[in-house]
């Protein structure tokens, strides 16, 4: 028997929004995240930490152990002491070297908390210091020996498109710009914990995570490959951002040994401090341009140079590089281009993925340099980046096809109009008195779906359980982390099979039930895995029987058109894009410095919403943290070390600071996706911060090259500009640092 | 965080001995939101907390035509915020109460809490061991130094973390200090010790004394008062800077005041010199952004907050003309 046609519960339009099932449990506090799970017997773990930024640890010296405390380090590892990421460097735990301040040592293990951080603070490691790195200053002067490779990079590539030698030849003008953005850090609510439980052979860890699968490789080859059965559950997670796609790996891969060691299960939970000095953070950039202008003031040419900063192990900076990378000219048709990228590394706490994954730093960089062409020539910005938009058809920086429509152009005069953005733009370059205005516009896009090669090679693999009683269940690694996969995703498989959504089952994946479908990134969650179930869930209606058991797998493959040379970096970098339009309009008070936003119009392309609310969810925190990163968020590492190491230190913005957001979408469906869908997830962010930045420059008269723009970065601005006003007099700063361009 | 005895004395004399020989034995814990964070960032580690709230007659407010207003210590922000009485003649005062922390801070922080806090500095705050906490460096000197001090720093270059202290300094507020043996009363300006004189304290309480009250004089008639506070984020934020004023004018000239500043010195700070200009000011924008051109003008920045001066002469500034009345 099939299953109705239409049913009426989950309506007709799968974009309108539904209850979220993890809703009630979070606000009523009933949601058990990782802290609150307590087995029996189980034993406290407490990191002790390296506290010196490079280092050969001559001594480790022990205070008495009271029965039943016991400690792991390095030499307990049975398997390797490498977590399994792209590359190879990053141990588990330090061995006689260490790279960064916070970096794991070994773990003090106990059966009482407050016993066991007592001891880990008396834990007395002895160093002999070595020549540290400590910014990218110093990487590129290279004056300390690498701390990676021969040349201290954990990754360098480049790519051209046409032939920029000739357009610098042919070129009638050159426009020089530099940006730079410093660490921002994720500042989930939830600290990083897990909890690793040993059975007879079997070894289960429970974590606050965003990529299971990741999880139980590097526990895989933490405890020895094939030696026990290894399981990944993932406990309700409060907020992730990125920060828990690659550090939970480290943490379970500890807590999987120090579980081994004792027979007893371990639950290891970071403090705050800890969280924010050791855990990875958004890679701080330097972005060059050189760019060429034909006769007609046209984009003719573009040679991008990228710095990032990786702080001290590789992780996922490779692939941070080349999204930044593909992001580097834009949203923009440059007939001759050059990118160029490195990533070296530093001693710092090491960089890794955070929502947008480098795409936020080349978009703060490359909408800047568009307005600042734009001003020069005295063009209108809006009009001046819309005439160099991607159109359906064009070729995009790695020569892929663009092959969706692109509909950035109704898109930014729709929300241009709403804004008044002409008009404004116009009347605030002239602005009079203590209060100035400045309104900004950024266009960008987000490519959904991993970089390049990332999803042929991950393969990701759904299923779908139909049980007797022919309630469906999810089997996926998708993580639900707050962005709404458990909306979603349930959705789409309901509206697919055309029965009521609580029919639909998805628990937080268990790596014994679900098959490998991916990691929860990338923009991929709705798109690509949404897109696998809707595929399986039709199949699955086709052959509905009721009352029987039945299963369905299916795994991602490109759709045939989508061609990637890895090698080269030509073709399709991704399978499809989301595109945004952020308008900002900000007043500025020119005697404090102080940025009043007051409002923002953002429209967003994002295929199909899956559904409305969370969809606004997503556009709301996404604009809430890209303006934390334009504004207010300055995570500060000197000599090494994190100065703001608590919630009070690290601003990040709150109810009170959100302006009015007007955001929305339009439908654009994509083919491959799932009732048209495309990725929203970090797309939200990437623009705030341009838009920001574009508003302040107006509204202050001066160049805003480098995020957050603080009050006191203001008030240096306008005392550097030629005709200051009198009574915003700066004198000069009595010694000024040369730590980091970041600085200044 | 370390174990405590949790105490709840009646009267101040009994509080008073409990609190024995200091810090180290026992500390007050009046609404905790300073205490709970010093304790569990383990700045401090009292053996006993001795919570006040439970004497009777330390949250009274009381306001007499002629005397002036006397608070008890354990008074909370919000009640500073939300009396009738001090908006009307003490708008400083309910002024720099409104921009203070947030709702919930306002609810449980006390008066006496708010003026005896400890400093915020992250790296008294964090595991640092700084000067203040015993060490022996300076950490925000070479350090991250934008949320530091102007002027009055040496060796320790903390800011005043107060609003309250900075208002009721304007106001020449006086506090009341109980001990055992005699209740003694001292201006507020000699209630804080500047860190020239000991950098691991900020205030001159000894072991065993209670604040027991803040008495501000009754205000002149005509009283002109306000506060600004800049502050990054429009809650939660200590003030970068703020700034107090308090003065009486006879037509467009100030006939005597005060101004003093937060987030400019690890004191509240008044500038003696400008305040004695005060008097005689005209107050028109171009004479009043003159003189606000030497406020502070012994201080000496550290590398990353230069801007806090142009912030305290344009708050100034500004204040001083928006509460006369003139346009800017
Ligand atoms: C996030 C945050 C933001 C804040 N923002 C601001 C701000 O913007 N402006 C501002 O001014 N403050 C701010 N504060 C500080 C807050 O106002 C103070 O913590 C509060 O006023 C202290 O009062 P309390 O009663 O809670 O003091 P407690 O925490 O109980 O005590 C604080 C200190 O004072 C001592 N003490 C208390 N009462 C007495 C007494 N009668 N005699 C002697 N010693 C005493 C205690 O021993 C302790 O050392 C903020 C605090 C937080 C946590
Ligand atoms: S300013 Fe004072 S409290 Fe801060 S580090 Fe320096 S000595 Fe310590």
């Amino acid at each position: 028997m099939k299953p109705p046609e239409h049913t009426a519960t989950p309506g007709n339009d799968i974009a309108d929004p539904v209850a979220r099932p993890d809703a009630a449990a979070k606000c009523a506090g009933t949601a058990r995240y990782l802290a609150d799970l307590a087995v029996p017997g189980m034993l406290h773990a407490r990191t002790v930490r390296s506290t010196r930024p490079r280092a050969r640890i001559t001594s480790r010296r022990l205070p008495p152990l009271p029965a039943g405390f016991f400690v792991v380090e390095a030499r307990d590892i049975p398997g390797r002491n490498r977590i399994r990421m792209l590359d190879d460097d990053w141990p588990f735990f330090a061995e006689d070297i260490v790279n960064h301040i916070g970096e794991p040592i070994l773990l003090v293990v106990g059966p009482e908390a407050e016993a066991t951080a007592m001891i880990a603070s008396r834990v007395i490691i002895e160093y002999e210091d070595l020549p540290p790195i400590l910014s990218l200053d110093d990487a590129l002067a290279g004056l300390a020996p690498p701390l990676y490779g021969e040349d201290n990079c954990f990754a360098e590539y480049s790519f051209h498109k046409g032939d920029l030698p000739q357009a610098r030849r042919a070129a009638r003008q050159m426009v020089k710009d530099g940006f730079s953005t410093g660490f921002q850090e994720h500042l989930y609510l939830e600290p990083q914990g897990v909890l690793a439980v040993p059975e007879a052979g079997r070894l289960t860890v429970y974590g606050s995570m965003q990529c299971p699968y990741y999880v139980k490789k590097a526990v895989e080859q933490a405890v020895g490959e094939g030696r026990h059965h290894v399981r990944i559950v993932q406990t309700v997670t409060g907020g992730a951002f990125g920060g828990k796609e690659d550090y939970p790996s480290l943490l379970a891969g500890q807590a999987a040994v120090a579980a081994l060691k004792s027979g007893r299960p371990v639950r290891l939970v970071l403090d705050r401090t800890e969280d924010i000095a050791a855990t990875t953070k958004r890679h701080p950039s330097r972005i060059d341009f050189t760019t060429f202008l034909d006769e007609n003031d046209d984009l003719l040419g573009m040679d991008v140079d990228i710095l990032l900063d990786g702080g001290a192990y590789s992780g996922l900076s490779s692939v941070v590089l080349q999204r930044a990378m593909f992001a580097a000219s834009g949203v923009y048709r440059v007939p001759h281009l050059h990118v160029h990228g490195r990533v070296l590394a530093t001693n710092q706490v090491p960089a890794g993925a955070f929502r947008g994954f480098g795409a936020p730093q080349a978009f703060f960089a490359i909408e800047m340099h568009l307005e600042n062409i734009a001003l020069r020539l005295g063009l209108d910005p809006l009009e001046y980046k819309l005439r160099h938009a991607l159109r359906r058809g064009d070729r995009t920086c790695t020569d892929g096809l663009v092959r969706g429509a692109v509909r950035l152009p109704e898109m930014a005069t729709r929300l241009c109009e709403a804004a008044g953005y002409p008009a404004k733009q116009a009347a605030y370059t002239a602005g009079q008195g203590r209060y100035r205005r400045g309104i900004g516009l950024s266009l960008c896009y987000h490519g959904c779906g991993f970089t390049g090669q990332g999803e042929e090679l991950i393969q990701g693999t759904i299923a779908l359980h139909k049980r007797a009683d022919d309630a469906v269940e999810i089997r996926v690694a998708a993580t639900e982390m707050g962005q709404g996969a458990q909306t979603v995703l349930p959705k789409i498989v309901a509206h697919s099979l055309g029965i009521p959504l609580d029919q639909i089952h998805y628990e937080n994946p268990d790596t014994d039930i679900v098959p490998d479908s991916g990691p929860t990134v990338a923009s991929r969650t709705t798109m690509i895995v949404g897109g696998l179930l809707r595929e399986a869930a039709l199949d699955l209606k086709r052959h509905w029987q009721s009352g029987r058991v039945m299963d369905i797998r299916r795994t991602y493959h490109h759709p045939p058109h989508i061609h990637w040379d890895q090698e080269h970096f030509r073709g399709d970098a991704y399978p499809e894009y989301a595109w945004g339009v952020n308008v900002v309009e900000v007043e500025v008070d020119l005697l404090t410095g102080l940025v009043r936003v007051i409002k923002i119009w953002a429209q967003f392309d994002v295929g199909a919403p899956m559904d409305e609310r969370t969809l606004r969810g997503q556009m709301e925190g996404g604009i809430a943290q890209g303006l934390g990163y334009a504004l207010w968020e300055k995570l500060e590492v000197d000599d090494g070390r994190v100065q703001q190491q608590r919630i009070r230190d690290y601003t990040i913005p709150t109810f009170m600071d959100m302006p009015p957001v007007e955001s929305g979408s339009v439908y654009n469906p994509y083919e491959f996706g799932p009732f048209g869908a495309k990725g929203a997830g970090e797309l939200t962010l990437v623009g705030v911060a341009p838009a920001v930045a574009a508003a302040v420059q107006q509204a202050i008269g001066c160049p805003v090259d480098m995020i957050p723009v603080t009050p006191e970065m203001i008030l240096r601005r306008i005392r550097n500009r030629k005709h200051a006003k009198p009574d915003s007099e700066i004198p000069p700063e009595s010694s000024p640092r040369s730590r980091s361009r970041a600085d200044t | 965080m370390n174990h405590f005895e949790y105490l709840q004395p009646t009267d101040l004399a009994e509080a008073s001995r409990l609190l024995g020989d200091g810090p180290d034995e026992a500390m007050i814990f009046a609404g905790g939101t300073d205490m709970l964070s010093l304790l569990k960032d383990d700045v401090v580690a009292p053996r006993k907390l001795i919570n006040i709230k439970g004497i009777p007659g330390l949250d009274d407010i009381r306001y007499t035509p002629g005397n002036g207003l006397v608070l008890g210590p354990l008074v909370t922000i919000r009640a500073i915020k939300e009396n009738p009485t001090i908006r009307e003649h003490y708008p400083v005062l309910a002024e720099a109460a409104d921009v203070l922390a947030s709702p919930q801070l306002r609810n449980l922080g006390t008066l006496g809490g708010n003026l005896c806090q400890r400093p915020r500095c992250w790296y008294f705050r964090g595991d640092f061991d700084c000067l203040r906490k015993g060490g022996a460096t300076c950490y925000a000197l070479e350090g991250r130094n934008k949320y530091h001090c102007i002027i009055g720093g040496h060796p320790c270059v903390i800011v005043h973390p107060s609003d309250m202290a900075v208002a009721l300094l304007a106001l020449d507020a006086k506090v009341t200090i109980y001990t055992p043996e005699e209740t003694r009363q001292i201006p507020l300006n000699e209630f804080f010790v500047r860190p020239a004189e000991d950098y691991e304290r900020e205030h001159v309480l000894k072991p065993g004394e209670i604040m027991s009250r803040i008495e501000v004089p009754a205000p002149p008639s005509g009283m002109l008062s306000g506060y600004r506070k800049f502050m990054e984020r429009a809650v939660w934020d200590f003030a970068v800077v703020s700034v107090a004023a308090v003065f009486t004018r006879s037509g467009d000239r100030i006939t005597g005041g005060r101004v003093s500043f937060g987030g400019v010195a690890p004191v509240p700070w008044q500038d003696e010199a400008f305040n004695r200009k005060l008097s005689g000011l005209r107050l028109t924008k171009r004479s009043v952004t003159d003189a606000c051109k030497t406020l502070l003008s012994g201080a000496e920045p550290l590398s990353e907050n230069a801007f806090k001066l142009p912030l305290a002469r344009n708050l100034t500034g500004s204040l001083l003309l928006e509460l006369a009345g003139v346009p800017l």
